[in-house]
């Protein structure tokens, strides 16, 4: 009965969220018919669609070109920081070296890189599967590691008394307690990695979403370059929650001590 | 499967506890000798900080002494003795088990068998203790009294013969505390296993004890030891018998003599 509340309650909230979306839609197509603005300014979102359903082909095709850097960034960040971070957790020498130089390093724009990344690694698929790695990395070393030490003294207290081995103290106490905050991390983490993904094709591609835009944008046709911003949006949107699902079948119990660290990023 | 482990003794002899800091070493027990028989029911009583906790600690090998033996059935122990029951002041339920995974936490970590036999006694525990029902609940959905009565059958599950509590009822409401500690004296009187009980409050270890322990503090120390003569069965209603009062006051004079609790009214700040 509590879950049916639950849902009772988030379908409520995000019929808000859609019909404010709706209104927007609507507003701006009646703003570009009555105010008659130029098609190359600002296209319709009626004239969007018509140009998705033209170029299904062609956008298909380079959908699954940036996916594909996006899942394989999301999967080399997942593959290694949260290894890294329990390793961080577990070994105080590298928290005190390889974690205080991460956190200072994370200041850097990522993006800022793709440049530099191009030169050493060339117009392949390399330089963008890095770039969406080392975007969505932090975010997931940073919140493991908060998630690894959340674990209080007395669960400590609670596992030694009771014999636990440091294997199942890592598997029965540590990690479930820290799962809530590497979802969190996750979760910022996939939509990063499309931002990673995107910013490697603009520097220099010759396929992908980021590169369709480039192209199109350089002929003006902006109804094209929306089509594309539609289709990351949708990614995004649809990979977070694929994590988000992912996290309901894996974390079990109340979500109310959720880590405070979602947004820290 | 019999539900009753006969208690073991357990004996501190001359533990003392050195905490050593940037600021110097602080003394947090001294010279401290305590034996609990088998089947015994000893609460230790004294301000925060006098180091209660620390010799509860020390007793059951979760902390090392700086000197001093431990004894646990007459043995030596060097390191966390694990045949034993512990709750926290805080009920440290996993909140990401059920409360009937939290109850058999322990027999998954020992990896005791038969597993049915103790999935029976876990059920058996939860009714005890008016749980029944709430098997499939999440810690986040109970209220703190029954996390604390969860905390207790986890405690209880292996029929520890030694049960040692630290605060458990320190953050319940008073009259959720009055209806856990009959609970816990019912429990006990079907277990028969040695509880080492650890509180502030003074009513508590009179009602429950039949030793209680005071402990004055900085450094911790045991100053007096009081058999406590009331029938058992206890109950609530022994709470405005004489002897009951005679007791308390008894124990509220020796805090007042050691200037743990002051009358005067005329003291200057503290």
């Amino acid at each position: 009965m509590n879950v049916m509340k639950v849902l009772r309650k988030k379908v409520r909230d995000n019929m808000y969220a859609w019909g404010l979306l709706v209104a927007l839609i609507v507003f701006w197509e009646a703003a570009v018919k009555l105010m008659d603005l130029p098609k190359y300014f600002l296209p319709a979102p009626t004239a969007i669609a018509q140009k998705i359903a033209a170029n299904i082909p062609l956008l298909a095709f380079n959908t699954w070109v940036t996916l594909y850097e996006v899942l394989l960034g999301f999967a080399l960040g997942m593959l290694i920081g949260i290894p890294l971070a329990i390793l961080i957790v577990y070994v105080p020498v590298l928290e005190k070296s390889v974690y205080s130089i991460l956190v200072s390093a994370n200041a850097i724009p990522k993006v800022a890189l793709a440049p530099i990344l191009v030169v050493w690694l060339g117009f392949g698929l390399a330089p963008k599967l890095v770039v969406a790695f080392l975007i969505c990395f932090f975010p997931i070393v940073v919140n493991t590691v908060i998630g690894m030490k959340s674990i209080t003294p007395e669960m400590i207290k609670l596992a030694k008394i009771l014999g636990a081995t440091s294997q199942q103290q890592f598997f029965k106490f540590r990690l479930p307690k820290a799962l809530p905050s590497i979802f969190g991390g996750l979760k910022i983490g996939v939509t990063l990695a499309v931002v990673g993904a995107i910013v490697g094709e603009y520097v220099a591609a010759e396929k992908g979403l980021g590169y369709v835009q480039m192209i199109f944008a350089g002929n003006l046709d902006t109804a094209m370059v929306f089509s594309v911003l539609v289709i990351l949006s949708v990614m995004s949107v649809v990979l977070f929650n694929v994590v988000a699902f992912i996290e309901t079948l894996v974390v079990k119990g109340n979500t109310e001590e959720v880590s405070e660290c979602d947004t820290a990023q | 499967m019999e539900i009753s482990a006969k208690g073991l003794s357990c004996e501190a002899q001359n533990v003392c506890k050195i905490y050593t800091t940037k600021q110097g070493s602080t003394m947090a027990l001294s010279e401290d000798s305590l034996y609990v028989q088998a089947g015994e029911f000893v609460s230790i009583v004294g301000p925060s900080g006098c180091g209660k906790t620390t010799l509860l600690n020390i007793m059951c090998g979760l902390l090392p002494a700086s000197d001093g033996t431990v004894l646990i059935d007459g043995k030596a122990i060097h390191g966390p003795y694990t045949d034993i029951g512990y709750v926290f002041q805080q009920d440290v339920l996993l909140g990401w088990r059920t409360v009937f995974e939290n109850v058999i936490l322990p027999i998954e970590i020992k990896k005791l068998r038969p597993v049915e036999e103790y999935h029976q006694r876990a059920k058996d525990l939860l009714e005890m203790v008016g749980l029944k029902g709430f098997e499939h609940k999440y810690p986040g959905e109970l209220s703190g009294g029954m996390r604390q009565r969860v905390s207790i059958c986890r405690a209880l599950l292996c029929s520890p013969p030694l049960l040692f509590m630290d605060e458990p009822f320190g953050a319940l409401d008073a009259l959720t505390r009055e209806q856990m500690n009959i609970d816990l004296l019912d429990i006990w009187s079907k277990n028969q296993n040695t509880v080492l009980f650890v509180t502030h409050s003074i009513d508590e270890a009179v009602i429950l004890s039949d030793r209680v322990i005071i402990m004055s503090n900085r450094p911790g120390k045991i100053i007096k030891d009081i058999k406590i003569d009331l029938p058992r069965p206890r109950t609530l209603h022994m709470k405005g018998s004489d002897r009951f009062v005679e007791y308390v006051t008894e124990i509220r004079d020796i805090f007042n003599e050691y200037g743990v609790l002051r009358d005067e009214k005329n003291q200057g700040k503290v």
